[in-house]
């Protein structure tokens, strides 16, 4: 009797015990923040839009604690894209807003979405943890997240919309993490340069003139080099939009050659609302559901100067 | 809401509305219909000593965000269709959800309501053609009803905007997603097409 009882109560701690007691969903989001920008890796990975299929080898590599990297495409035309001379430790804000904050918190990121660990999976030949988020507002799109167990890198991600339809995937098919941490040369590479610095400081505010009058709790403001009157940025983590003004061009017959109406391409969506009596029009751009982009860009208001 | 309307209204939760009076309804405003809709509902259960669970329950605002997403994948039919259509079918949801929450069993089948109500309301569209001009959407932090507008897909101007505003995004973005340089395939990938 006392046996059996002791089975039974050492089944239930069995079936009880948590399968990922180590790192919990936020830790590993944690990691999965910075180890992509930390450490030497080349992969290969692929893209996949509806029946769409491209992909491209990722090379990282730092040095001297400055960060390179190239996306070249590895089908179709030669389109590479080279990021070098990135400082390892700037600091950009979506991933402070999970950073800063684990799930109990029920802060920054994680008082917008859930993040449930749901299970192990293998991904390129790596031991992953899958992380399902799930936004909580319909404001943001939901994501299932492989993250490699040992680096945290984010081996596969599935981005879905509310309705639980995927509308792309990232998947990496080989990681090779022992590579040298030389630069790569790629031969007619586009140099890309990342457009935002820190959380935006109320002084440069003052020269923009427009402002959308609504966005949805949990984005917050980029502040970025160049082009400050003509574009916003907000994130909230993981879901990232743009605002971008432009003058209206008029014809002879006055007419507004602008179009209102939506953009969509796989997650990735854009709203243009044409404000005449500014003689601006405005176009919000994103991985976010169509709602909030529209509603975001008919609430822009200008000053009135 | 004038009287006349309110009459409409009790009517075709009689399931009684003419065709006309389905036309007052639909051109009537919006949130005033919705309020006026479910609070029949409410006194009608009261008198018939009716409760359930779901009573106190709005999910229009969620099925509309759904709907207005839902719009934009079926692309194709011109601008104006799908703006009315949209707006026919937003103002079908507030019946959607209170008749769904009457049944009980809204979980299950609220979709298929959904579409069900589309082509009802199908028959109304034309009638619409007017206020769908001038209904601009009101914006506001909660999910407002949001027909999704027109899709410029096939629009080359549009999608050149497109392209060259994804790619100004992903600038901004790519550090901020926690994808990173990865990012850019959707860039790249759009370029190659």
């Amino acid at each position: 009797m006392i046996v059996r009882l002791a089975f039974t109560a050492l089944a239930a701690i069995l079936v009880s015990a948590p399968v990922f007691s180590l790192e919990s969903g936020s830790e590993l989001l944690n990691k999965m923040t910075h180890s992509h920008r930390e450490l030497n890796y080349r992969a290969i990975v692929t893209y996949q839009l509806g029946e769409q299929l491209s992909s491209y080898r990722i090379t990282h590599t730092v040095h001297d604690g400055k960060e390179f990297e190239a996306l070249e495409s590895l089908d179709g035309n030669h389109q590479d894209l080279v990021h070098h001379g990135h400082d390892v430790n700037c600091v950009h804000p979506g991933p402070q807003l999970i950073r800063l904050f684990n799930a109990d918190d029920e802060q920054g990121f994680y008082r917008y979405y859930d993040v449930d660990v749901e299970g192990e999976g293998r991904v390129a030949g790596r031991d992953a943890v899958i992380l399902s988020i799930k936004p909580r507002d319909v404001y943001r799109l939901g994501y299932k997240l492989s993250l490699d167990s040992e680096t945290g890198l984010l081996l596969r991600s599935d981005i879905v919309n509310q309705q639980g339809k995927v509308l792309e995937r990232f998947q990496y098919v080989m990681l090779d993490l022992n590579i040298p941490d030389n630069e790569l040369i790629v031969e007619g590479a586009i140099e890309v340069q990342h457009k935002d610095v820190a959380v935006n400081d109320p002084a440069a505010m003052h020269i923009r003139v427009w402002r959308p009058d609504w966005i949805p709790a949990g984005f917050t403001p980029l502040k970025e080099a160049g082009d400050g009157n003509a574009a916003m940025t907000y994130t909230d983590g993981l879901a990232v939009m743009s605002v971008f003004v432009e003058p209206l061009l008029t014809t002879d017959s006055g007419a507004v050659p602008v179009t209102e109406g939506g953009m969509r391409r796989g997650a990735s969506v854009s709203y243009t609302v044409a404000f005449p009596e500014s003689g601006m029009f405005a176009t919000v751009v994103g991985e976010v559901p169509m709602l909030t982009a529209k509603q975001v860009a008919k609430s822009l208001s200008w000053d009135q100067r | 809401m004038n009287d006349t309307v309110r009459e409409s209204l009790s009517a075709l939760m009689d399931g009684e509305a003419s065709e006309l009076e389905l036309r007052r309804i639909l051109t009537a405003d919006e949130q005033a219909i919705r309020t006026e809709w479910a609070d029949l509902h409410r006194s009608q259960q009261l008198l018939k000593n009716e409760s359930n669970p779901f009573m106190g329950w709005d999910i229009s605002s969620r099925v509309m965000a759904e709907i207005a997403d839902e719009e934009l994948v079926k692309s194709g039919g011109t601008g104006w269709k799908q703006a009315i259509s949209g707006l026919a079918i937003a103002a079908s949801v507030a019946a959607v959800v209170v008749v769904g929450s009457m049944g009980g069993n809204m979980f299950g089948g609220s979709t298929q309501m959904v579409a069900d109500n589309n082509g009802v309301s199908g028959r109304v569209y034309p009638a619409q053609a007017s206020s769908a001009a001038v209904g601009g959407v009101a914006v506001s932090a909660q999910a407002q009803a949001s027909p999704a507008g027109p899709l410029l897909n096939n629009d080359v101007e549009a999608r050149k905007r497109f392209e060259a505003y994804l790619r100004k995004h992903t600038d901004r973005a790519a550090f901020n997603n926690g994808q990173g340089m990865v990012s850019y395939a959707r860039v790249v990938s759009q370029e190659s097409e």
